[in-house]
Formats: structure tokens, sequence, C-alpha cells
């Protein structure tokens, strides 16, 4: 398949029926995280991510959050 | 963020075929220039989280981009499915052009010790500080606790962050530290940290193994969640100033109304 197939089946599946709101609200942590799964590790420069992305031709799931919430600090 | 997409089992397993960036909002300008490049919000400026997959280059956009994972993906299974098959996509890419799996390598480092106690307790983890006197010592404890980062008993788990500078840990009251890896538990929300145990700076990776096992066994995870969690740092008066001006209305908002209730500020 070429790239823009690639592409467009890659964003076809994307497109989804409904969008559901959001709430800012933090939430608690789900507790469906497997004991030998760990959690994800996360790059937290930009410039560091990014490098190592080029190097290994690995995709980027890319988001930015603040840990803080309405000015309460440790927690998302 | 949403955690109940990226604390699931499927998405984590699949978050490995990925480099996973997650920047800190307000608190970078170049940081918050790439954001702005991908989520504009209602205020016209960036708000306080960003969601979007992207290729190796960091440029092409292989995902919609949204504030929050929901926008884009109605499910964690939806959304591990769709992560497999765009990192099958790229390995397949890689063989055409005759490249070997590349595995990652680099440790992540959260920018400077302050905001990684606020990183490490927003994720409920230790923090490992690697503290040096020099470069050469630095580069030393990173390439080893690299070696260990993303083996799969620590993958996840822990939050890194490096400093030459003992001013770094008395900001967040830790105090007379002798340099090597120091594995921390945060507390006073984020914004101080307390010695759970260390290794010296020559220590075999086994003796680092060992002390980051130590620190995983003695941690101990935040009880209060959510609003409670909220209400509970509000009483404390703990207050976190971001870095660059709050852009999100709602979360400039809610700041404000924390920051009336904190007596001394």
């Amino acid at each position: 398949m070429s790239r823009l197939g690639i592409y467009a089946a890659l964003a076809a599946a994307l497109i989804t029926p409904g969008f559901s709101a959001v709430s800012h609200a933090a939430t608690p942590a789900s507790p469906v995280t497997s004991e030998s799964t760990g959690g994800i590790q996360w790059f937290t420069r930009l410039k560091d991510g990014l490098a190592e992305a080029k190097r290994t031709g690995k995709p980027i799931l890319y988001l930015s959050a603040a840990p803080s919430c309405g000015g309460v600090p440790g927690v998302w | 963020m949403d955690r109940s997409f990226l604390s699931l089992k499927s998405v984590i397993e699949a978050s490995r075929r990925f480099v996973c960036i997650r920047t800190l909002t307000y608190e970078n300008a170049a940081e918050r220039d790439f954001q702005r490049t991908l989520f504009i919000g209602r205020s016209g400026d960036v708000e306080n989280t960003t969601f979007c997959f992207l290729g190796p280059d960091g440029k092409k956009r292989i995902s919609w981009a949204g504030r929050s994972i929901r926008q884009v993906f109605q499910s964690p299974d939806q959304m591990s499915q769709w992560m497999n098959q765009a990192a099958s996509y790229y390995d397949a890419q890689r063989r055409k052009e005759g490249l070997k799996p590349e595995p990652i390598e680099a440790l992540p480092v959260v920018p400077n010790v302050r905001l990684a106690v606020d990183t490490a307790a927003a994720d409920d983890v230790p923090l490992v500080v690697l503290y040096g006197t020099s470069p050469a010592q630095i580069s030393h404890l990173k390439a080893a606790a690299a070696g260990l980062a993303w083996k799969p008993e620590f993958i996840g788990r822990l939050t890194y962050v490096s400093t030459m500078q003992a001013s770094d840990l008395g900001a967040v009251q830790l105090k007379a530290m002798k340099p090597g890896y120091l594995i921390i538990q945060p507390t006073k929300f984020g914004l101080a940290g307390k010695l759970l145990t260390r290794a010296e700076p020559a220590a075999t990776s086994e003796q680092l193994t060992s002390a980051l096992r130590q620190g995983l066994q003695e941690y101990q995870p935040r009880f209060l969640q959510g609003f409670d969690y909220m209400r509970a740092g509000q009483q404390a008066g703990a207050f976190w100033e971001t870095k660059l001006p709050v852009t999100d209305i709602d979360e400039a908002r809610a700041r404000e109304r924390t920051r009336s209730r904190v007596p001394h500020r």
C-alpha cells in the first residue's frame, strides 16, 4: 500500500461517529493497569523525544498536559 | 490528561511501539509554540491539554489533534488497535529501507527538579534524581540509569531528572544530599520530596537495580484522588505558579479561585 493509501486508511479509522465531551476535572487512575505492564514511559522534553523518534523511526504519541489542576500541583 | 485511556494495558502495550512525548503545558515557550501548531482552543491559544499522533519526523500528523483523546478515539480498544496499525506501517517502512528496528535508549528526563517532583506526584510514581558534581559524572549516571529505564521491570514506573545544583534539591526540601542516585517520594502535593533510598555514583547495574526496587517497594501511593485531592491541596495552600501565562479559560478561572483561598498569596 502506498504511503498515501495507508495514511488514508489510518485517517478513515479515526473518523468516529460521535465525539464525547471530556471533563476537565482530574480523574482517578484506572485500576486496569497490569502489574506486569508498568505505565507509559514519557519523554518530557520535546527535543529529546523528537530526536529519539528520528533515530528509531518510531511514530510519536504526543501529549501536552499541565501537572497541576486549578493551581493545585501534583495532579494531571 | 485522560488517564482512563492511558492507564489501560492495551494502550500501554501499544505505546511501547511509539516514542511517547508528554510536554508540560505552560512551562516552556518553545514547546508551547509547538503545541500551538497542533491545536488551539476557544481562547485562541493553547489549552491545558493537547493530543495528537505524529510521524517519526515530528511534523507529519497521522491523527486528528484535539484537546483530549476522547475527541479522537471512542474507546481504548479502538485507540490501541489504531496504534498497532500505525506502528506496523512504520516498521514496514523501515524494513523497506533496509533498516533494522532500533529500541529506545535515551533516558527521559524532566527539565528540572521542581517540575520533576510535580510530575512524579501527578503520575504517582517515585522520582529518581541523578545528582552529580560534574557533566562527566551526570553523563555516567544517565547512561547507567538509561540501561535500566526501558527494562520491563522499570518502564513507566519511575520519573527521572538530573542536576548538579544542591540548590535544586533544596528547593524541594532535599538537603545535605551526597551525589548519586536519589530515589524520592514526592510529598506536599508535589512541592517537596523525601529520600526513600539512594545508590552511590559508582553503583554497579545490580546495585542500582536493587536501589530502584527498594524505592518502588517503599513508595507510598497517593491515597487521595480527584476532588478529594484538590480540596486537600487547596486547604493546605498548595499552589503551582506556571512559568508561562495560563491560556485555558476554565483553568485560569479555577486557578484564580484557588489563589483567592490561599491566605499568604
